[in-house]
């Protein structure tokens, strides 16, 4: 677990997504698949979208994934994000298959982070809240 | 192959408020102000009106926002809703204005949206919309209007070669356009080396990419074709209605760079029996430039990939091949959450009702699109001056 530099922003845990942030504070990427059609997704939700079967096994991502797409805040939309800009939030594909939006940390240069990059996840807290976030692999 | 419902209906009243900053004017006064004027314009009286549709409020929990108007304005309706599809509302509306007619359960329905984020301060803070993913956002301040649609303009980018030079040409036309328009904010012509200078907020956006934060509202009054006739207005009709609404959030979508549009479009030219070539403009929902390019591949204007080149050299300004938001849009005019772009095509529609320089010469036919969320919500609307 890390100390996160950039603020960890609102959590809202409702019912169907209280075992996934169970499972960050432990470190966990947990993922869902369905047991009826095999389909793997992400975030997680209590029936499968492609077969509404509400029968599903947990899945540790193993924590690596590609950059699908990404943005740089150069904006700050909450006043203590002001100190923190430039900031990255990427859409992850992950190696599983589904896509997560996380943050994009310590990179060296902007010019390093491009659509395909390798991404590697990480956990981070700021004491209170546990977020996963990914470096450049 | 023409639908039933085509060319049966049509929109006979239009109201549209000043937009900006409407210091002092509450959500429920603007709305009543739109109302009044699409009633007006109508050439009826209010108690004329027994079918209300209205928005879900972006910024409070109502039951029904369509109940408390319609008791702020003494109505009654035997039909009313809020529809809550975001931006796409607004064309939605005279969709389910018309089957509402269909069905017999009311005669004239009148579609009304008001906002007032730009002065919002002056209203208590009762609410946030959500789209639904935000639990899986916001922990990573994924947060802010341009966010979704900045990812998916990246996406297209590096798909197809999109420029933000190209998306320039979007941002100038809407400007030139509300340049021409009396009733709009951003009115000094636009190039691209000012575009291009502005400054960045989610990259790949710069601010002359983003939509404005406007008050204002609009409405439209929606009746049978028959009716029609003897009102004051030349009538608009409704030949072709689409929806798509393919996803709620960019982890779900799939490509990242086609919209609802796509599909949206196809039913509503099928159901008018035309096609993209019938189309003599085009009022796009342009929250960010890049919605405005989606939209016009997904419409079947160009391939798909091809819109950075293809929004170049005029084609999108009035005067070239399809004119594009002759009343300056989300990006210029004014966000009103694409209420006035169901209100501008009418306009377009009647001829004669805007500045000349901005009529798009012998229009008959235009087509509309409303876009919700980050590509959540789309809808499709067909107008015309004639039936078919």
């Amino acid at each position: 677990m890390e100390q996160a530099n950039l603020p960890i922003g609102k959590q809202t845990i409702d019912l169907s997504a209280a075992a996934f942030w169970e499972g960050v504070r432990e470190e966990r990427l947990l993922l869902q698949r369905c047991d009826d059609c095999g389909v793997t997704r992400y975030p997680p939700k209590p029936h499968c979208p492609t077969c509404w079967s509400e029968s599903c096994q947990e899945v540790d991502a193993r924590g690596e994934g590609t950059v699908y797409t990404f943005i740089v805040y150069e904006r700050a939309f909450n006043p203590k994000l002001k100190e923190h800009t430039p900031y990255i939030a990427a859409l992850v594909e992950l190696d599983e298959g589904p896509r997560m939006w996380t943050n994009l940390v310590d990179y060296a240069s902007e010019e390093d982070v491009t659509i395909g990059s390798r991404v590697r996840f990480h956990f981070e807290t700021d004491g209170e809240v546990t977020v996963p976030r990914c470096r450049l692999a | 192959m023409v639908s039933g419902i085509s060319g049966k209906y049509a929109i006979v009243g239009i109201g549209e408020t000043e937009v900006g900053k409407l210091h002092g004017r509450s959500v429920d006064t603007i709305h009543m102000d739109a109302m009044k004027a699409a009633v007006e314009d109508a050439g009826l009286q209010p108690a004329q009106v027994d079918g209300l549709l209205t928005n879900q409020p972006i910024n409070d929990f109502y039951r029904s926002y369509a109940s408390h108007l319609a008791a702020l304005g003494g109505l009654q309706p035997t039909y009313a809703t809020d529809l809550g599809l975001g931006g796409a509302t607004p064309a939605a509306m005279a969709q389910h204005a018309a089957m509402a007619i269909d069905a017999g359960m009311a005669e004239t329905v009148l579609c009304v949206h008001g906002r007032k984020p730009a002065t919002g301060k002056e209203e208590p803070f009762r609410a946030s919309i959500r789209n639904g993913a935000e639990d899986f956002e916001h922990p990573f301040n994924v947060i802010g209007a341009p966010a979704q649609h900045a990812a998916v303009a990246r996406r297209h980018m590096h798909e197809f070669g999109t420029t933000s030079e190209q998306l320039a040409a979007i941002a100038i036309a809407a400007r030139k356009h509300a340049s021409l328009n009396a009733n709009a904010t951003m009115r000094d012509l636009m190039t691209v080396e000012e575009h291009q200078a502005s400054r960045w907020i989610v990259k790949p956006f710069r601010l002359l990419d983003c939509c404005l934060v406007s008050d204002g509202g609009g409405a439209f009054v929606v009746t049978s074709a028959e009716r029609a006739k003897d009102m004051p207005q030349r009538p608009v009709y409704i030949l072709g209605m689409g929806q798509h609404h393919p996803r709620n959030s960019l982890m779900e979508m799939d490509p990242l760079t086609t919209g609802g549009g796509a599909i949206s479009s196809q039913n509503a030219y099928r159901m008018a029996g035309l096609g993209p070539e019938d189309m003599q403009f085009a009022q796009f929902y342009d929250c960010f430039t890049m919605t405005t390019l989606i939209t016009i591949e997904d419409y079947g204007f160009c391939p798909k990939g091809d819109g950075g080149p293809w929004v170049q050299g005029g084609r999108i300004e009035v005067g070239g091949e399809l004119p594009v938001n002759t009343h300056g849009g989300l990006l210029s005019q004014a966000h009103v959450e694409g209420m006035l772009h169901v209100t501008e095509a009418v306009k377009q529609l009647r001829g004669g009702a805007v500045e000349p320089e901005r009529q798009v010469e012998g229009a008959e036919v235009g087509i509309v699109s409303g876009h919700g969320g980050a590509f959540n919500t789309h809808a499709t609307l067909i107008l015309a001056s004639r039936t078919s």
